[in-house]
């Protein structure tokens, strides 16, 4: 064992929310909206990690490729048929959000006959399962950490050679800047934006392919997460993706890591309570600082209050 | 024991119970839809915490009122088993609720004075939540007021499912039946409250949307900046329209625990409170209460239709029917905001007897769309949607 | 049983009343309209 159970569950859940929270941020920025069936994708990747694992008898980390392309077509459909459409009318941001929950609900319901279907074919547990057995051991350490830690790595680095390096990543950028500008310069939104709902929608369903191999999975399971997304995205600022990955491993890794410290402290009650230190968290940087870390940093390095603060704590700031 | 705590939940039965059913959802989402449509609608306020409100009208109920009757019958006379700890308002709740119910079938006017005494304390305290909601709806966007209230009624459910002395938590807890006096059928009474509540609410929401008051509503959603600009406070106008409303949304909360005799946290989801009432909002059509009754009548039926013949559903499919209903739910909303974004009775021009309305608002200007910049960006809602298909 | 019946009565006359009322307000709408353009 390399670290305690607890810290290395932590370290996995936390990377998962990263990775949520990057896509819940991009596609913030691109569509201007809060898409609350961002989770749902995740709940995807986790059906597509059970199918090929346990009913397919394949190695789980197979799933993890097919899982990327079933969340991004489910992410390029949603864009074509729902949010597309709507955009194009000139409905608001309030009608554009209500429809990604009703996005939400009606793909939580489809994947909960999906399982359903699955329970009543091959006649096992689908509803309610746990895929830590299928995963190979390293040193007595469950591999999934260190693939969990990997990805992130691999996510972020791989993202920030996209947006900054190719074509389509400035391109997604200038669109997410201003589409009008952009289609003006020849970009062609409405495939840049494709390509990032497909890119967000990858993501969140790869995240999910981890999922079930340290936590208990169940249909919902993507959507209950979405208040650590929120908040992750939230903490970050919203408005860059860097941000994001701070807020999400902040907030990942504190949802668990939190818990726990308060159970030692007060009693294992307060376990019941876990959902609320995300909420905590959201409503917390609603009301302090709206723009998260991002507003905070500017705050100490730009405005006069904050900088007084850095020097008297004796840092300086060029 | 559950015959007598019910008394006599089935002296109607079959169809007549349907209609009761129905009548019944019928006033609790009317109430719920209309308050929503005061705010949204009219007010351009989108309170995705109905949820929270219902439920704090739930637990006034279980929290509050039941202890008053306990507390009162004791005074009384009745001897009642102890309810103090936490074990004993769980264990003991049953046989409570019986002896109450007992007391309350002789003395009708302790039953009307707890029934009015709670709907009176559920306002209050959904008017102290909508202030609540009302300080960070101010200040922040839209969308994250979205993304707060949900998480709200989320952690609402927790704290209700994890404190006993609320509602009992997951086990939920009994409510005396207020009703006993009544010698017929309790969901029928129930469902006549109900249903007089909702047509009080309708006359107080007519007036005041026909009133100057209700038009600044209309002139604050359409354009914020200009009632400012006359000296309008928005947002005192904006935190009283929640406030009314959110008291207003508490009352259903407590009916609904009047007609079950029971209350427990999931009685009181967000899926089931805030999305369904959205639906019939949108699908109605915002900023007109005609079209609020007509989405909620629809809704409404259909789904107390499908939840009554479950079992033949249960029979040729393999899933339960609930995600099939919550399938039709998502799809509904996404059909209706696609293809009708006005709702199926669009809002009309304000009609006020002997002022030409038309004359004074619309200017008739031919705008050419495709040389016009996108209103989207232009920062503000868009009435009239272009439809898409026409281009 | 008579409050059953109440019941009905209600829920028939709060969407009767709504609709009386809609027409009426819409009827007043159009002539409204129709006087304008017969104006113009």
């Amino acid at each position: 064992m390399l670290l305690p159970p607890l810290v290395m569950a932590a370290i996995v859940y936390a990377c998962e929310i990263t990775i949520l929270s990057i896509g819940f941020t991009m596609t913030y920025l691109t569509a201007k909206i809060p898409n609350f069936a961002h989770g749902t994708y995740a709940g995807y990747g986790i059906y597509v990690n059970y199918t090929i694992s346990k009913i397919l008898g394949l190695n789980p980390y197979i799933s993890f490729p097919v899982a990327f392309l079933v969340g991004g077509s489910i992410g390029v459909v949603v864009y074509m048929l729902v949010i597309g459409v709507l955009t194009r009318m000139g409905s608001g941001a309030i009608v554009l959000t209500i429809s990604t929950i009703a996005i939400d609900i009606f793909l939580t319901a489809l994947l909960y006959i999906y399982a359903y279907w699955l329970r009543d074919t091959f006649k096992t547990y689908t509803i309610f399962f746990i895929l830590k057995e299928r995963d190979f051991q390293l040193g007595g350490t469950p591999g999934i950490f260190f693939v969990a830690l990997t990805i992130c790595i691999v996510t972020v680095v791989l993202l920030h050679t996209f947006l900054t390096k190719t074509r389509l990543g400035v391109s997604m950028r200038a669109v997410a800047e201003d589409p009008e500008l952009a289609s003006v310069l020849g970009i062609d939104v409405y495939r840049t934006q494709l390509y990032s709902w497909f890119l967000t929608g990858g993501l969140a369903a790869l995240a999910g392919a981890m999922y079930p191999m340290w936590f208990q999975s169940h249909p919902a399971a993507g959507s209950f997460i979405i208040t650590s997304i929120m908040a992750g995205s939230l903490l970050g600022g919203m408005e860059s993706v860097y941000g994001a990955i701070v807020g999400g491993f902040g907030v990942g890794l504190s949802e668990i890591l939190l818990t726990n410290r308060l159970q030692a402290t007060f009693g294992i009650w307060v376990g019941e309570y876990r959902p609320l230190i995300p909420m905590f968290f959201l409503i917390a940087v609603l009301l302090i600082q709206p723009r998260g870390l991002q507003g905070a940093y500017e705050w100490l390095t730009k405005s006069k209050r904050g900088i007084e603060l850095l020097s008297k704590l004796g840092i300086k700031v060029e | 024991m559950l015959a007598v705590i019910g008394s006599s939940v089935a002296a109607i039965t079959g169809m007549s119970r349907l209609i009761v059913d129905i009548a019944m959802y019928f006033g609790l989402f009317v109430i719920v839809a209309m308050a929503l449509n005061f705010q949204y609608g009219n007010a351009g306020i989108p309170n995705f915490g109905c949820a929270v409100q219902v439920i704090v009208g739930g637990f006034t109920v279980s929290g509050i009122t039941l202890r008053l009757a306990y507390w009162l019958v004791e005074k009384a006379g009745v001897k009642l088993l102890p309810y103090q700890t936490a074990y004993d308002w769980l264990y003991n709740s049953q046989l409570n609720v019986v002896a109450v119910n007992n007391y309350l079938k002789t003395h009708p006017l302790l039953g009307i004075s707890l029934l009015l005494f709670s709907i009176a304390t559920a306002m209050v305290l959904g008017a102290i939540i909508g202030w609540v909601i009302s300080v960070p709806a101010i200040r922040l966007r839209a969308t994250y007021l979205m993304i707060t209230l949900i998480t709200m009624a989320d952690a609402s459910q927790i704290f209700g499912r994890n404190i006993p002395y609320i509602c009992g938590g997951t086990l939920g807890i009994w409510i005396p039946n207020v009703f006993a006096w009544y010698p017929g059928d309790r969901g029928v009474i129930t469902a006549v409250v109900t249903l007089a509540i909702g047509l009080i609410c309708f006359f107080i929401f007519r007036t005041m949307l026909n009133s100057p008051y209700g038009r600044l509503m209309r002139a604050i959603r359409e354009n914020e900046v200009t009632c400012q600009s006359v000296g309008k406070n928005v947002v005192g106008i904006r935190r009283n329209i929640l406030m009314f409303a959110s008291a207003i949304t508490a009352i259903p909360g407590v009916m609904t625990a009047y007609y079950y005799s029971y209350v427990v946290d999931a009685m009181y989801q967000r899926a089931y409170w805030t999305y369904w009432s959205w639906l019939m909002l949108i699908l109605g059509g915002p900023g007109n209460n005609a079209g609020t009754f007509l989405g909620c009548a629809l809704v409404i039926a259909m789904r107390r239709v499908i939840i009554v013949y479950k079992w033949f559903f249960d029979k040729i499919l393999f899933f339960p029917i609930s995600y099939f209903e919550q399938i039709l739910l998502g799809l509904l909303l996404i059909v209706v905001m696609i293809f009708r974004p006005d709702g199926l009775i669009p809002e009309k021009l304000l009609y006020i007897p002997g002022v030409n309305y038309t004359k004074l608002v619309r200017e008739r200007v031919k705008v050419d769309w495709r040389t016009a910049p996108k209103m989207r960006l232009a920062g503000k809602r868009r009435r009239f949607p272009l439809k898409f298909w026409r281009r | 049983m008579v409050l059953f019946w109440v019941m009905v009565a209600i829920w028939v006359f709060m969407p009767a009343f709504i609709v009386y009322e809609e027409i009426k307000e819409r009827r007043a709408l159009a002539e409204i309209e129709k006087a304008e353009a017969s104006e113009e």
